[in-house]
């Protein structure tokens, strides 16, 4: 059982890599893409504020949270393959993986965390890169115990972002197509995740709401344990909202995927 | 001319007798469009939580700018995505045959085909929140202005898809799902920012060879700093140029085209 | 109206080896085979003439259509259709020419015929009476009339096929190609089919290009073939001649009065068919003689005839041979 569990994730490593060029061209162009646009967004803001901190961070460590969450974001993700489930469904190549020993479910998240891999080599390289590229921080609080607690924080979110984009996928026993769904939680998981922004720029009040959400834990969370800004006790906390969440996710999804169990006839074959 | 026009007459008519038929995913999109608006504006409301100025712009000239370029992103959505977005699997599958022994331009035909009728409501939902970002705004402006305003976005929105479109033609040589797509959607994060912020070699490409920053922001300083000719100069000779690449790209791309069978 | 010289067609195929360790690898270098697809090919077809284009799975048949049409651009060699290069697409050419693959729909799924035949008038510039009189024209010979407001995909496939069809002589194209044009169909549409290509030829005296795995299709509408083997050419000719070049075998049918026990006859001879009173044998030409007598001996009173085998038989071992 577990040794199929890892021969699906081996496979899908391979599936992955297999688009040379389109894998080269899009990880290094999509990073700097994404931390040029900060890059020069904060250089603008934090010279027109003329103050050196803002919402608690200097220009530097600024720098350094986008470049840490950007990274981070994609092992939490996965690579975009997230409407597999709801292809499944649509195509009627549901009824295929009936026939096979290993539960569905499983055998997708055993897919999900063989998608890993190359966003693991893009936060190696990336992570080996950043320093001689971008300004930052002089004192790092980057320690082994802060690397081994978000190593394991980031199976925990990835785990968790897969079970919030379960229920969406499952909405396909009944529409056509969710991608749109599964689009528009990339959206708000991102603003509210702090994929855009660091959450302690947010209100007050708004980070309150946020702590009790799941989209809080999912990024920002991670890369604030990875700088040691973020305190055991409230380390435990959060991991305890994650796994919160995970349990009533799951449950939800379990529930709505017997629902459109019933319902569905494997249309397309 | 008449005549595409009149072909674009059929494609609509197809698509809006297509959408009739009932689905839920036509709402969904709807939804995520207006979520991605909803998004940009929170972003930028954060921001100016902690700052007057980003670029020399305050957050009443942003707002404009990004209900400019949510236009240009519904005009696209509604036009030309859907038809961008099949295009791989019709190379990779080989679709392609029939459109091509037509007496018809391929690459107007392909670009166009499809018009995305759920799309639509977001066509009408950006150009609200536009006009209201204008008439919130406590600055005021000449007609002409909005009018080469408005004339500058619809460049704006031409010049999206000859990027977009240059983004998903090496799939007739990779073959791969995608193209290079996803590309296309990282660099568009350039475009969702203003302009005054990019700086020498960067601002350079960005106004250039992937001319990013002409697709909403150009258009949007010609309401804060006036009429300014040499940015319609700039966007009409970009636009130009992008054209003729397109144009040899294309024909290279098909040149290569192997035409699976399915 | 065509002319093709020396026609060739390579691809290029990538090869994607098992393995992890092979496939992170092709990250970076990637292995690539050279296939030829059609190897100097030369031909012509001229007005009011059908040629078939025989060849087995793979022989490079729909390729050759396709560059000329000028879908695929070839290697090398040069085609000519009606004065032009087909890879130029200029639009006058475009406007004369025709395409219709049995594999591949051109109609859109979710429309009726009939908005697809509208957009076509304007694709092609028809003008609207010339435009509905050949509707008019090629709906009732093939006799869908009533169909042609329903959706594509809520028709059968012969009714699909037909407007298919429709759709792509709506314009009265000069040159026609039809690519496996009665693939999947049953008998009376593949007849109906037939009929209706003969038709058209008569009618507006285009050149043709069929190709088809259905030898019947080809012995009924084509007098002249090309036979394609891998890629190559190699027959260009009438139909019938194909067997005397070809075929190394002969038939000897024996009529018999009364029955026979089988078991008696050298078990190396090949019986194909057994009819009760009449049997057949193949026999390689060179055998006939010895392979008469011992016959003759075996069935007293036996009546031998020597013939030719039928075409299909000779081209279907033709491909078998070098496959």
């Amino acid at each position: 059982m577990t040794l199929l569990f890892f021969k699906i994730v081996n496979l899908e490593l391979r599936k992955q890599m297999s688009y040379r060029v389109d894998f080269w061209v899009n990880t290094v162009v999509s990073f700097f893409a994404a931390m040029g646009v900060m890059y020069f967004l904060w250089d603008a803001i934090f010279t027109a504020s003329e103050t050196e901190i803002i919402g608690g961070y200097s220009q530097k460590e600024m720098i350094l949270y986008y470049v840490l969450v950007i990274l981070i974001a994609k092992l939490v993700r996965g690579s975009n393959q997230m409407t597999g489930i709801a292809g499944d469904i649509y195509t009627g190549e549901l009824t295929k993986y009936h026939l096979f020993p290993t539960p569905y479910l499983t055998f997708k998240y055993a897919e999900h965390l063989g998608s890993l891999l190359p966003a693991l080599i893009q936060l190696v390289l990336f992570g080996a890169l950043s320093p001689f590229i971008f300004a930052f921080p002089d004192s790092l609080n980057i320690t082994p115990l802060s690397i081994i607690t978000c190593a394991n924080v980031v199976l925990l979110a990835n785990l968790l972002f897969f079970t919030l984009t379960l229920p969406l996928q499952l909405v396909a026993f009944w529409a056509d197509n969710v991608w749109s769904l599964v689009v528009m939680n990339h959206f708000i998981s991102g603003l509210l995740g702090g994929a855009m922004l660091p959450l302690e720029l947010f209100p007050d009040w708004a980070r309150t709401v946020l702590n009790f959400t799941p989209f809080a834990y999912l990024y920002h969370f991670p890369v604030r344990i990875l700088t040691g800004h973020i305190q055991a006790e409230q380390i435990w906390i959060g991991v305890g909202v994650m796994i919160c969440w995970i349990i009533i996710l799951s449950a939800g999804s379990w529930f709505i995927w017997r629902k459109g169990n019933k319902l569905y006839t494997g249309v397309g074959i | 001319m008449g005549r595409y026009s009149k072909l674009y007459l059929y494609f609509l008519r197809f698509s809006f007798s297509r959408a009739m038929e009932f689905r839920l995913d036509f709402f969904f999109r709807i939804v995520m469009d207006t979520v991605y608006y909803a998004v940009h504006i929170i972003f930028f409301g954060v921001i100016y939580g902690h700052t007057s100025m980003v670029g020399g712009w305050n957050f009443d000239q942003v707002l404009i700018f990004m209900c400019g370029f949510f236009l240009v992103d519904a005009l696209h959505m509604t036009v030309h995505a859907n038809n961008l977005w099949a295009l791989p699997e019709y190379v990779n599958k080989g679709h392609l045959d029939y459109y091509l022994i037509r007496p018809v331009s391929s690459l107007f035909f392909l670009s166009h085909r499809d018009f995305a009728a759920n799309s639509f409501v977001n066509l009408i939902i950006a150009a609200s929140m536009l006009i209201w970002a204008i008439l919130r705004y406590p600055g005021e402006f000449s007609p002409l202005q909005i009018m080469v305003f408005l004339g500058l976005l619809l460049n704006g929105a031409y010049l999206y898809w000859l990027i977009h479109m240059c983004f998903v033609i090496p799939v007739f040589w990779t073959h791969s799902a995608h193209g290079f797509q996803m590309l296309f959607y990282s660099l568009k994060q350039f475009a969702e920012r203003p302009d005054p912020i990019f700086q020498g070699l960067m601002r350079r490409t960005l106004t250039t060879i992937l001319p990013f920053l002409l697709i909403a922001s150009y258009p949007a300083r010609i309401l804060f700093e006036g009429l300014n000719t040499t940015i319609l100069i700039h966007s009409g000779l970009v636009s130009l140029g992008l054209t003729i690449f397109l144009l040899w790209f294309w024909n290279k791309a098909l040149r290569s085209y192997s035409s699976a069978s399915s | 109206m065509i002319h093709v010289k020396n026609l060739r067609k390579e691809f290029t195929v990538h090869r994607k080896p098992p393995g992890i360790i092979a496939s992170m690898k092709a990250l970076f270098i990637r292995d690539t085979i050279t296939k030829v697809a059609v190897q100097e090919v030369s031909f012509h077809v001229a007005e009011g003439e059908i040629l078939g284009l025989i060849g087995a799975n793979g022989a490079g048949k729909t390729t050759i259509v396709k560059m000329l049409s000028g879908i695929i651009h070839p290697t090398s060699g040069s085609v000519d259709v009606m004065g032009y290069n087909p890879w130029q697409r200029q639009k006058n050419f475009c406007r004369q020419i025709a395409l219709i693959m049995g594999q591949k729909a051109q109609l859109w799924w979710d429309l009726p015929a009939a908005d697809c035949f509208l957009l076509l008038r304007e694709i092609y510039q028809v003008d609207p009476k010339k435009h509905q009189e050949m509707l008019e024209f090629l709906l009732s010979i093939l006799d869908v009339r009533d169909e042609i407001n329903i959706q594509i995909r809520r028709l059968s496939l012969g009714e699909r096929m037909k407007m298919e069809l429709i759709a792509a002589l709506l314009h009265k194209p000069k040159v026609v190609y039809l690519d496996e044009p009665t693939i999947g169909l049953d008998l009376a549409a593949q007849r109906a089919i037939r009929n209706f290509i003969l038709g058209y030829r008569d009618s507006v005296k285009p050149a043709m290009i069929l190709t088809s795995h259905y030898m019947e299709d080809i012995e009924r509408l084509c007098k002249r073939v090309v036979i394609l083997l891998n890629g190559k050419f190699v027959f260009d000719g009438a139909l019938q001649d194909v067997v005397q070049q070809f075929s190394a075998h002969k038939i000897i049918s024996v009529k018999l009065h009364k029955p026979v026990d089988l078991t008696r006859l050298n078990p190396e001879i090949e019986l194909i068919e057994d009819h009760g009173d009449e049997l057949k044998f193949r026999v390689m030409a060179e055998d006939v003689a010895h392979v008469s007598q011992h016959l003759l001996a075996k069935i007293p009173g036996a009546n031998l005839a020597v013939g030719e085998m039928n075409t299909a038989d000779v081209i279907e071992e033709l491909f078998q041979e070098k496959a």
